[in-house]
């Protein structure tokens, strides 16, 4: 059967499986959403819990579903199950044991890839001036329009005055702009990822770039939300013990 | 297929190592770990683990007795032959998957 559009409805108990053929399926649940491809079962979980869905679900594109049953897909099922599981021991830390490399951080250099952007807008950033508070004025007197420019500066700033808090600060408010101005993900979580970098001995600071890319990865619906979400929740103990 | 006694803290299953062998609970108590979460199963509500053994994964939890326990252990043959297409092996099949589904906060 071809579908686009609804599935199944929020509240409905689902009393068919339905196989995915072609096409996407998505599903939202606790606000949450993932995409179903080929192979892939619709409301699973609802239809063996026999529970009712939370919101709908649905076809975004043309999709070819086929009504399966339970018995015949038994051991396809348990291995998507354990698909899901692996999911969950990627996005999964260690709480007593955070490495850098829990951060996910992407494999391209951030700073290459900032100046591939300065360049493709073709903004120059200037040269920063060598006095702190010069520099910080310049920086802050750029309007939303000249984003990408302040990128560059505050990247300078860090380069030039690397002690200096304000570099954090910068790199939040910056980063938090980006987000909401050009609704740039990517560049975003750059710059949040290069503070946790830069100032990781600031636990302030890094508390709110964590909170940050827990918001961005939620929204985009990416579960390594979940391990901002956790690594937060450590520094907010960590951070009132500190009061 | 037999039945195996088990005493508190034994460790029945372990996440990451070769499934051979589907475990049911008849009595006792078990601790299940998946990620960084914990489930407690008893025999009010019987329950099987060890369902990667019938598609040749690896375990994906740990399983350890909290008290004196009982249970079935089975290979995948004698598990499909025995309660494949019955209540058991569907239970079986939703226990899996709520535990998965509350770890992934999705209930």
């Amino acid at each position: 059967m071809k579908i686009e559009g609804v599935v199944f409805k929020a509240g409905e108990v689902p009393k068919t499986l339905f196989k995915i053929v072609s096409g996407t399926v998505r599903e939202t649940r606790n606000k949450t959403y993932h995409d179903l491809g080929h192979g892939d079962y619709v409301a699973l979980l609802e239809y063996l819990l026999e529970e009712p869905i939370q919101e709908n679900i649905v076809a975004t594109e043309e999709t070819e579903i086929i009504e399966v049953s339970l018995e015949d897909e038994y051991l396809n099922i348990i291995k998507r199950i354990i698909e899901l599981r692996k999911v969950i021991f990627e996005s999964s830390i260690d709480l007593e044991d955070i490495v850098l490399d829990d951060f996910n951080f992407e494999k391209v250099d951030i700073d290459k890839y900032l100046e591939q952007v300065e360049s493709l807008l073709t903004l120059s950033a200037g040269d920063l001036p060598d006095d702190r508070d010069e520099a910080l004025r310049v920086i802050e007197s750029l309007d939303d329009d000249k984003i990408i420019t302040k990128v560059n500066l505050v990247r300078s700033f860090i380069e030039k005055f690397p002690e200096e808090e304000e570099g954090a600060r910068l790199l939040i408010e910056t980063a938090a702009k980006v987000y909401i101005v050009l609704n740039d993900r990517y560049v975003a979580k750059s710059l949040l990822k290069k503070l946790l970098l830069h100032y990781s001995d600031i636990p302030k600071f890094c508390y709110e770039a964590i909170k940050t890319l827990e918001g961005i990865y939620r929204d985009e619906g990416n579960i390594i939300w979940r391990r901002y979400n956790k690594i937060a929740k450590i520094l907010e103990v960590k951070l009132r013990g500190n009061d | 297929m037999e039945t195996i006694e088990f005493e508190p803290g034994q460790e029945i299953i372990k996440e990451g190592e070769e499934a051979q062998y589907i475990y049911m609970l008849k009595s006792g108590k078990i601790k299940v770990q998946l990620g960084l979460y914990e489930f407690v199963i008893s025999d009010n509500n019987p329950e099987v683990f060890g369902l990667e053994a019938l598609v040749g994964e690896k375990y994906t939890e740990t399983c350890t007795t909290v008290e004196n326990s009982k249970l079935i252990c089975c290979n995948s043959s004698e598990f499909m032959e025995i309660y494949g297409k019955t209540e058991v092996s569907k239970k079986a099949l939703e226990s899996f998957m709520r535990r998965t589904a509350k770890v992934l906060g999705w209930i």
